[in-house]
C-alpha cells in the first residue's frame, strides 16, 4: 500500500460552473501533501469530496486501496476552512461530543482529551464556554478536535489562518510530529512558506483544472529561472564585469547594489554549474555559489497568471 | 461504523433541556394551567362574602322582589333616607339602596350608596329584581294576576343526544366546542413551538460553522434525524411534566384549602305537576334532574367521549403534525443564513396553520360541511382541525383518510427536507430561490 489516497478523474459540476474538471492525483502514504490554488479554484470542493461530504459527479476515490465509503469517516480528521464551535457549550463537552461522533468511547475520548490539552498546555480551558475564548484559542481547540481520534488521514484546510507566528510554529511542529508517527496529511493553504517547509508533494488547482502535480523539489527545479548568486572575497570592479559580459554574452550579469562583493548571473537557457563555474572564477575568489530556485510563491503566481494569459490569447 | 444517532439525540436533547428558558417555561406552564382552574374557584369563593344592604323603599312593596342570597343580604329600613345613609358611617351596612316613590313611573330613579363599590353581580341582581317586581306591578294594573304569570312562564331547554345504532348518549355541543378548541390550540402551539426549535438548532450549527465538522463524522441525514427526534422527546418531556405538575398543584391546593373546593348544594327545584299525567310529570322530573347541577349535563357529555382514544389521536396528530412542520422548518433553517430570509420561507407554510385556527369557529358551526372536510384532510391543517372535530364524532372514513394523507405527506416532506438540508447547510450567501431549491431536491 503506497498511496493513502488515489483520486482518479474526478469531475464535479454545479449549476453554473464546473468546480473540478477531470482531476487525478495520488497522495503517498505518510507524506504531507499540499493542495494549492487561488480562491475559488475548487479546493474546498475537492476536500469535501475526499471527506465523503459531497459525492463527485464522476470519477473515483480510493482510500487505502478501497473505494471511499462511510466507514472511512472515522479514519479521517478534517479541519475545514469555515470552522466553528458551539458557542454556549463548554470546551470539554464539545470535544467529547465530537470525538464520540468519530467513534471513540467516552473513556478513550477523556484520556485523549487529557493528553492533548496537557500537550498544548491549555487544560484550564476545558470548563470554559467557547464564547469566552479568543479566536486563536478556538483554533487550537479545533485543531485538537481534528487530531484527537488519531486518524490515519488528516485534512487541514487553511490551518494557519488566525494564528500568530508562535502558535503557527507550534502547529507546524505538531503536524510534522503526526507525520513522523505515520499519519498522512493533506494540507490546503495559501501560506507558501509553510508549503515549502512542510510539503513533500503538491498539486496546484486553478479554475477546476490540475495545473501542477509532483514533488516540491522537482517542481522548483523545473521552474528554475537559471539564476545564480555568487559572493566573492573582494569587491568586483565594474570594468571587470563589463569585460566578462562582453566575452560571455549568453549570460546576463549584474552587480548587487548593496553588496559590491556579490553578483548575480542568469540565462535564458539551462546552465550547468560545471560550465559556469570556471568562467566565474576568472572574476575572483569565490566564497559562496548558489543556484537561486524560485519560491513556491513565485511558481504559484507565474503558473496561475500564465494560465490566465493563455486563456486570454485563446 | 457504530450508530451515532443516540449520541446526537442525547446532545441535542440535553442542549435544550438544560437551557434556563426551557426550565422556566416548563415550570411556569403548570402554574399558569393550574391557575386557570384554581383562580375562578377562588374568586367565586371571595364573592361569597355577603354584602349587607339596607333598603329604604318609599313605594312600600317593590322591596318584596329583593331576595337575600349568598352574595347579598337585604334589610328593610323604616327610616328617612338621610338618616339611613348615616348608618353607613356606623358600619352597620355595606350599602344603602334607595327606592323613591317616583320609581313606579320613572324606573331610573333608584340610587345606591356604599363605602366600597358594590360588585357588578350584586348590582345586576338588584336591577333584575326591581325590574321584575315593577313589571308584575304594571301587569297587575292590567288585571293579570301572579298565578297567570307563573303559568305562562316557560324555561325552554333542548337536551342534546347522539343516536347511533339504537344507542343514545347525552351530548353537548358546548362541551365539544370547548374541548375541540382547546385541543386544537394545543396542537397548533406545540407544532409551532417545537418546529421552530428544530429550525433554530439547524440554523445555529450552520451559522457557527460547526456543521461541516459534524457531517465529516456522520451522514447529514443522521444529524437531521437526531435533531428532529431529540426535539420530539423534548416536547413529550415538557408535555408530561406539565400534566404531572399541574395535577400536583391542583391536588396540593385542594389539600391545603379544602373549603375552596367544597361542593355547593344546588337549590332544590320544585316541580309543578298540577294538571299533568304521571308520564309527563316523570319527564319533567328527569329534565329537572339534569338542571339540578349545571355541570351535570357537561360531565355526562364529557364521559361519553372516548378519552383514551382521544389521547391516542392527539398523540398521533401531534407527532405527525410536528414531523411535517419540523422537517420543513429544518429545510428552511438549512437553506437560509439570516432571520429575514427565514421569515420569507416560513410564511407560506405557516399560513395554513393560522388559517386552521381561524376556520375553527365556522367548522364547529357546521362540522360536516365541505370546509370542515377539506381542512380535516389537507395535511397542513388537519392536525389542528381534526383535534377540533373529534369531539363532534367525525365519520370513520374521514379520520382514516386524514391520517393516511398526513403520514404520506410526512414521507414526502422528510424526503424534500433531507435533500435541501444536505446542500443547504454548506451553502452560504444569497437566499436561494424556489427554483434553486427545486434543483437541490432533484439532485442526486
Amino acid at each position: 500500500m503506497n498511496n493513502a489516497i488515489e483520486v482518479s478523474n474526478i469531475t464535479k459540476k454545479y449549476r453554473e460552473h464546473t468546480a473540478l474538471d477531470n482531476v487525478s492525483f495520488a497522495v503517498p502514504n505518510g507524506s504531507i501533501f499540499g493542495i494549492l490554488g487561488p480562491n475559488g479554484a475548487g479546493k474546498t470542493t475537492l476536500l469535501r469530496i475526499i471527506n465523503n461530504i459531497i459525492p463527485p459527479d464522476s470519477g473515483e476515490i480510493l482510500l487505502y486501496d478501497e473505494p471511499l465509503s462511510d466507514k472511512h469517516m472515522e479514519e479521517i480528521g478534517y479541519l475545514p476552512e469555515e470552522r466553528g464551535l458551539y458557542k454556549k457549550m463548554s470546551v470539554g463537552d464539545q470535544v467529547l461530543y465530537l470525538s464520540q461522533l468519530k467513534g471513540l468511547s467516552q473513556k478513550e475520548a477523556r484520556e485523549k482529551i487529557n493528553y492533548w490539552f496537557d500537550k498544548l498546555d491549555i487544560k484550564s480551558w476545558l470548563g470554559r464556554k467557547v464564547e469566552e475564548l479568543s479566536k486563536g484559542m478556538q483554533q487550537k481547540v479545533q485543531f485538537i478536535i481534528t487530531v484527537l481520534h488519531s486518524p490515519k488521514l488528516l485534512i487541514f484546510d487553511e490551518p494557519f489562518s488566525g494564528f500568530d507566528p508562535i502558535n503557527a510554529d507550534i502547529l507546524k511542529n505538531e503536524i510534522l510530529e503526526l507525520k513522523d508517527k505515520g499519519a498522512t496529511v493533506l494540507l490546503s493553504t495559501h501560506n507558501m512558506e509553510s508549503v515549502e517547509e512542510l510539503c513533500d508533494q503538491i498539486v496546484l488547482v486553478n479554475k477546476s483544472k490540475l495545473l501542477l502535480y509532483g514533488e516540491v523539489d522537482e517542481i522548483k527545479r523545473k521552474f528554475s529561472k537559471n539564476y545564480f548568486e555568487i559572493t566573492f572575497a573582494d569587491p568586483i570592479d565594474d570594468e571587470k564585469i563589463l569585460n566578462w559580459q562582453n566575452n560571455y554574452s549568453q549570460f546576463v550579469i549584474s552587480k548587487n547594489e548593496k553588496n559590491p562583493n556579490t553578483i548575480s548571473i542568469s540565462a535564458d537557457i539551462p546552465i550547468k554549474s560545471s560550465e559556469l563555474l570556471p568562467l566565474i572564477l576568472q572574476l575572483g575568489e569565490i566564497i559562496t555559489y548558489r543556484e537561486q530556485l524560485p519560491s513556491m510563491h513565485d511558481i504559484f503566481v507565474s503558473v496561475v497568471q500564465q494560465k490566465e494569459v493563455n486563456n486570454y490569447e485563446k | 461504523m457504530k450508530n451515532k444517532l443516540p449520541i446526537i439525540i442525547k446532545r441535542e436533547y440535553l442542549n435544550i433541556v438544560k437551557k434556563t428558558s426551557f426550565i422556566v417555561v416548563t415550570l411556569l406552564g403548570p402554574i399558569i394551567l393550574a391557575s386557570i382552574f384554581i383562580i375562578p374557584i377562588y374568586i367565586s369563593h371571595i364573592n361569597e362574602e355577603q354584602t349587607s344592604i339596607g333598603v329604604v323603599d318609599e313605594t312600600g312593596f317593590i322591596y318584596k322582589g329583593l331576595q337575600s342570597n349568598a352574595t347579598a343580604k337585604y334589610t328593610l329600613l323604616y327610616l328617612p333616607i338621610d338618616s339611613a345613609k348615616k348608618l353607613l358611617d356606623k358600619e352597620e351596612y355595606d350599602a344603602i339602596l334607595y327606592i323613591p316613590s317616583s320609581f313606579i313611573n320613572s324606573p331610573e330613579t333608584p340610587r345606591i350608596w356604599s363605602k366600597n363599590t358594590v360588585s357588578q353581580s350584586v348590582m345586576d341582581n338588584i336591577e333584575s329584581a326591581l325590574k321584575s317586581e315593577l313589571e308584575k306591578h304594571r301587569l297587575a294594573l292590567y288585571g293579570i294576576n301572579n298565578q297567570i304569570l307563573e303559568e305562562i312562564n316557560a324555561d325552554v331547554r333542548v337536551n342534546n343526544y347522539t343516536y347511533k345504532g339504537g344507542v343514545e348518549k347525552a351530548a353537548s355541543s358546548t362541551v365539544a366546542t370547548i374541548l375541540g378548541f382547546v385541543m386544537a390550540i394545543i396542537i397548533y402551539f406545540f407544532v409551532f413551538m417545537y418546529g421552530s426549535m428544530v429550525l433554530r438548532s439547524v440554523m445555529e450549527e450552520k451559522l457557527n460553522r460547526i456543521v461541516e465538522v459534524i457531517i465529516s463524522s456522520v451522514k447529514s441525514i443522521h444529524l437531521l434525524i437526531g435533531k428532529i427526534v431529540a426535539v420530539l422527546l423534548v416536547g413529550l418531556t415538557q408535555f408530561i411534566t406539565w400534566i404531572i405538575l399541574t395535577l400536583l398543584i391542583i391536588i396540593g391546593v385542594q389539600q391545603a384549602f379544602p373549603d375552596l373546593f367544597r361542593y355547593a348544594e344546588p337549590e332544590a327545584i320544585s316541580i309543578q305537576t298540577k294538571g299533568l299525567n304521571p308520564a309527563e310529570a316523570q319527564q319533567l322530573a328527569n329534565a329537572a334532574k339534569l338542571q339540578e347541577s349545571p355541570t351535570n349535563n357537561a360531565l355526562i357529555a364529557l364521559s361519553n367521549i372516548n378519552i383514551p382514544m382521544y389521547i391516542l389521536l392527539f398523540l398521533f396528530y401531534f407527532v405527525f403534525g410536528y414531523l411535517i412542520y419540523s422537517t420543513l422548518f429544518a429545510a428552511i433553517g438549512a437553506a437560509v443564513d439570516n432571520q429575514d430570509d427565514t421569515n420569507q420561507f416560513m410564511l407560506p407554510i405557516t399560513i395554513p396553520l393560522i388559517l386552521a385556527i381561524i376556520s375553527l369557529q365556522p367548522i364547529f358551526n357546521n362540522p360536516t360541511g365541505g370546509v370542515s372536510i377539506f381542512f380535516s384532510l389537507f395535511p397542513f391543517t388537519s392536525p389542528v382541525v381534526m383535534m377540533g372535530l373529534i369531539p363532534f364524532n367525525p365519520p370513520f372514513w374521514l379520520l382514516i383518510t386524514s391520517m393516511i394523507i398526513l403520514v404520506l405527506t410526512f414521507v414526502l416532506s422528510a424526503y424534500i427536507s433531507a435533500k435541501i438540508y444536505r446542500i443547504g447547510i454548506l451553502t452560504y450567501g444569497k437566499r436561494p430561490s424556489y427554483k434553486e431549491l427545486w434543483t437541490w431536491i432533484k439532485r442526486y
